[in-house]
């Protein structure tokens, strides 16, 4: 079965790194994997505070990916931020079936939009916002929909 | 994403607070792609 498993600062223990660590395969190459785990770690000590919360991907318990998100703004303008976006290394550029046939990443970032129009219906929200890791994940957020905001290299979604 | 590592530290980056008027322009003229928005809000996720 796929699920989304939402951990918020109320539902979230110390060992959330450790219990996500157990379930995930990072970069096999060494200084991705480090980023990879230290980005994991501090995502998961943010989960502790009441602004972040993280969504665990998983199908039969298998991990596919995970995705951070924070309430923000761009300028004066409310926006849901994407603070962290994880595919498992075995899932990576995949298109699969249990995702409609998209990507995970794809899939991620669509269920960021939901959770985004949810909010927007609610407290004005106006923009999804994401600043990628490196240049070629820049091209990959343009491919799904994101526009290149800043020369800091901010991409954002108008929803 | 919103993280990076400086000096083997995580560095949490927020977006600019101030926009040029360029910047702003640009986000207020954007088209909402409504594609993408209704496919993204017409699938069933299962949150747990």
């Amino acid at each position: 079965m796929l699920e989304l498993k939402k951990y918020i600062s109320t539902n979230t223990s110390y060992r959330l790194a450790l219990d996500i660590f157990k379930t995930v395969e990072l970069s096999e190459e060494l200084e991705q994997f480090q980023r990879e785990k230290y980005f994991i770690e501090d995502i998961c000590k943010r989960v502790q505070k009441p602004s972040t919360v993280l969504y665990h991907l998983k199908h039969n318990n298998v991990t596919l990916g995970l995705i951070s998100l924070s309430v923000s703004s761009i300028g004066e303008f409310p926006s849901l931020q994407i603070d962290y976006l994880f595919v498992n290394r075995t899932y990576r550029g995949k298109s699969l079936e249990i995702l409609e046939g998209l990507k995970t990443s794809t899939y991620l970032i669509e269920f960021a939009i939901e959770i985004a129009k949810e909010i927007q219906a609610i407290a004005g929200l106006r923009y999804l916002v994401l600043l990628p890791d490196n240049s070629k994940l820049q091209e990959v957020y343009k491919s799904m929909g994101f526009s290149l905001l800043s020369k800091e290299n901010w991409l954002y979604i108008k929803l | 994403m919103a993280l990076t590592i400086k000096d083997n530290k995580v560095i949490y980056v927020t977006p600019p607070k101030k926009l040029t008027e360029k910047e702003k322009k640009m986000l207020e003229d954007a088209p909402i792609n409504h594609q993408l928005i209704k496919r993204a809000t017409s699938r069933k996720y299962n949150v747990v």
